[in-house]
């Protein structure tokens, strides 16, 4: 449960062994009668702002008789990660104007890069499933003033028996939008059908 | 208020464990508290009180062994002691100094 990751981060060592444990069992209480509610429960125990006033209070205490050391590889690393990251943001709020520098500096190469390198991928790097691009044609439709119309199913069908040496596929595209409905609740669908 | 008499808080939390007798553990006094008060606490501020308790001299701790209702973990037993016992006590009797000898309010001018 992420909650009680939170919880592992948050608690010191010689307090977090018991307070996991009596959280879970008034979890597990509750969670007989109002399982959502049980769930809230423990969220709200977990960010409860009075944690930051246990870590103060139990500074420099020692473990009482019976407690085992925490001693985990693991929540060694993530200890010291969170140090360093806030180490960093220490330092970033010291010096506001490099941190500008520096976020800008970032921003800006790496937006255009990705832009670049999307229109790159999809010009140069992507295989389109055919040999030669240049001989794909688009067929559509116009109106008797000369602007694109909706083109129906029937054209395909007669662009295939009418000139069937002329292209070696021919397909067809279209694009919808509608509702879908799943237990009581619509959304709006935007859709493709190629065939 | 002396700085040595235990605050609002801290007396009530001394006397759920006061009255837990061995039995007074996160899970338990916050269950005491909340029945008697009928209100709901954090267990991180009993929590708080606990260990801030401990450090006063007022509460002593142990842990127990690990049991597997609670996924394996351990309980961490309180137990009031002899200087928690007369802060508590010295709390309540100032109180009741500060209670006494309080005019009737029905022999008082009404106000407002």
């Amino acid at each position: 449960m992420l909650a009680q990751l939170v919880l592992r981060l948050l608690l010191p060592s010689s307090v977090q062994e018991a307070f996991l444990g009596d959280l879970e069992e008034r979890f597990r209480r509750r969670a007989l009668a109002d399982r959502a509610g049980a769930r809230r429960f423990y969220w709200r125990e977990t960010l409860s702002p009075s944690l930051l006033a246990l870590r103060r209070e139990v500074r420099g205490l020692p473990l009482p008789p019976g407690a085992r050391p925490r001693s985990a590889l693991g929540t060694h690393m993530l200890s010291q990660l969170l140090h360093d990251l806030k180490y960093a943001l220490r330092l970033m709020r010291k010096s506001p104007g490099f941190t500008a520098v520096a976020v800008i500096s970032l921003a800006l190469g790496i937006g255009p890069n990705t832009a670049i390198f999307s229109l790159v991928d999809r010009l140069l790097l992507t295989d389109w499933g055919v040999e030669d691009p240049a001989t794909v044609m688009d067929i559509y439709s116009l109106t008797s003033e000369g602007e694109y119309f909706y083109t129906g199913y029937r054209v395909k069908e007669l662009v295939e028996e009418g000139a069937p040496d002329a292209f070696s596929h021919v397909g067809a595209s279209a694009q919808y939008t509608g509702n879908i409905e799943v237990d009581g609740e619509s959304e709006l669908v935007l859709g493709e059908r190629w065939r | 208020m002396p700085p040595d008499l235990p605050s609002d808080f801290e007396q009530q939390v001394l006397l759920a464990v006061w009255r837990l007798d061995g039995d007074a553990y996160g899970a338990s006094v916050c269950d005491e508290l909340e029945g008697r008060l009928g209100r709901p606490v954090s267990q991180g501020a009993v929590y708080t009180t606990l260990v801030r308790l401990e450090k006063k001299g007022s509460l002593r701790s142990r842990m127990s062994d690990p049991t597997p209702v609670r996924g394996g973990k351990a309980k961490r037993y309180f137990l009031i002691t002899e200087a928690g016992r007369q802060g508590v006590q010295e709390a309540r009797a100032a109180m009741d100094r500060l209670w006494e000898g309080l005019p009737d309010p029905a022999h008082q001018g009404a106000e407002g």
